[in-house]
């Protein structure tokens, strides 16, 4: 692969990387909870992006190339920093999830009017109450609205996971949320 | 496409997520959507489907990067290219 002259890795880097920095910003802190740590997420994943530009293929997709570099950072270097004791891991919670892949969390009908006004305080705090598997592929999909592929390729799983994931998590965030409902006194089952 | 017997089965639901994913082809999705076109029970999960994952994207919470973050970033790339 031929080497880029200067101008050229800066021009990549500023048209093609920093435009996606907000969204890195927001995964990056929905992952660690933290702006410290979020802020040196970025600015690593940056880093390495520039360092690698070389290796970055000119006019394919910056945004899910940003993201796995920054999700391999985490991983590798953030995750245990961030790791909270009251967080359950992804590969503890499966084990006693695996058989669930059909369940059904009932009704939960965001359509009515009273869901309109639950404040995105609660949805992110139910979010971020995921375990961070399931939390990263929620982000993936309906925060930045990444495909199936994308997701499958920046996390490094099959696609069939990706989608039982994301009905895992779903079906995890509707049971938070009934809750949450409930405890307010809204009716959310359907009679 | 088999019609679902209901809005609870699983191959039901596993379109359901495809197809509010964006991830149906064209022929898949109109194939699903006229298997449960008689089917109230199904369009309305459809519905609710569609609108849990709007509330998601439209109520969660978005963070953005600080200025101060960016001009360090660049900074440090200037000097890692020195």
């Amino acid at each position: 692969m031929a080497k880029l002259n200067s101008q050229d890795r800066e021009r990549i880097f500023n048209s093609e990387f920093l435009p996606h920095a907000d969204a890195l910003y927001n995964f990056a802190f929905h992952l660690t909870y933290r702006e410290d740590m979020a802020e040196d997420l970025v600015q690593d994943t940056f880093l390495k992006a520039f360092r690698f530009v070389d290796s970055y293929q000119l006019g394919t997709n910056a945004k899910a190339w940003l993201f796995r570099i920054l999700k391999n950072s985490f991983i590798n270097d953030y995750r245990k920093k961030s790791k909270q004791p009251n967080k359950v891991d992804f590969e503890d919670f499966i084990t006693y999830q695996d058989s669930d892949e059909a369940s059904h969390v009932g009704h939960l009908d965001l359509r009515q009017e009273i869901f309109q006004d639950m404040m995105g305080d609660e949805i992110t705090k139910a979010i971020n109450d995921l375990p961070v598997d399931f939390r990263t592929v929620i982000l993936l999909c309906d925060v930045e609205g990444f495909t199936y592929e994308e997701i499958s390729k920046i996390v490094d799983i099959p696609i069939g996971t990706v989608r039982s994931r994301l009905h895992r998590a779903r079906n995890l965030l509707k049971e938070k949320l009934k809750g949450y409902a409930q405890a307010m006194g809204y009716k959310t089952e359907k009679s | 496409m088999e019609a679902p017997h209901n809005a609870d089965c699983p191959k039901f639901l596993n379109n359901v997520t495809r197809l509010i994913d964006g991830t149906m082809s064209n022929e898949e999705e109109q194939a699903f959507l006229a298997s449960i076109n008689e089917n109230c029970e199904c369009l309305e999960k459809l519905e609710i489907e569609q609108h849990f994952k709007q509330f998601l994207a439209s109520k969660m919470e978005r963070k953005c990067c600080s200025e101060k973050l960016l001009h360090s970033i660049k900074e440090q790339c200037v000097d890692d290219a020195d």
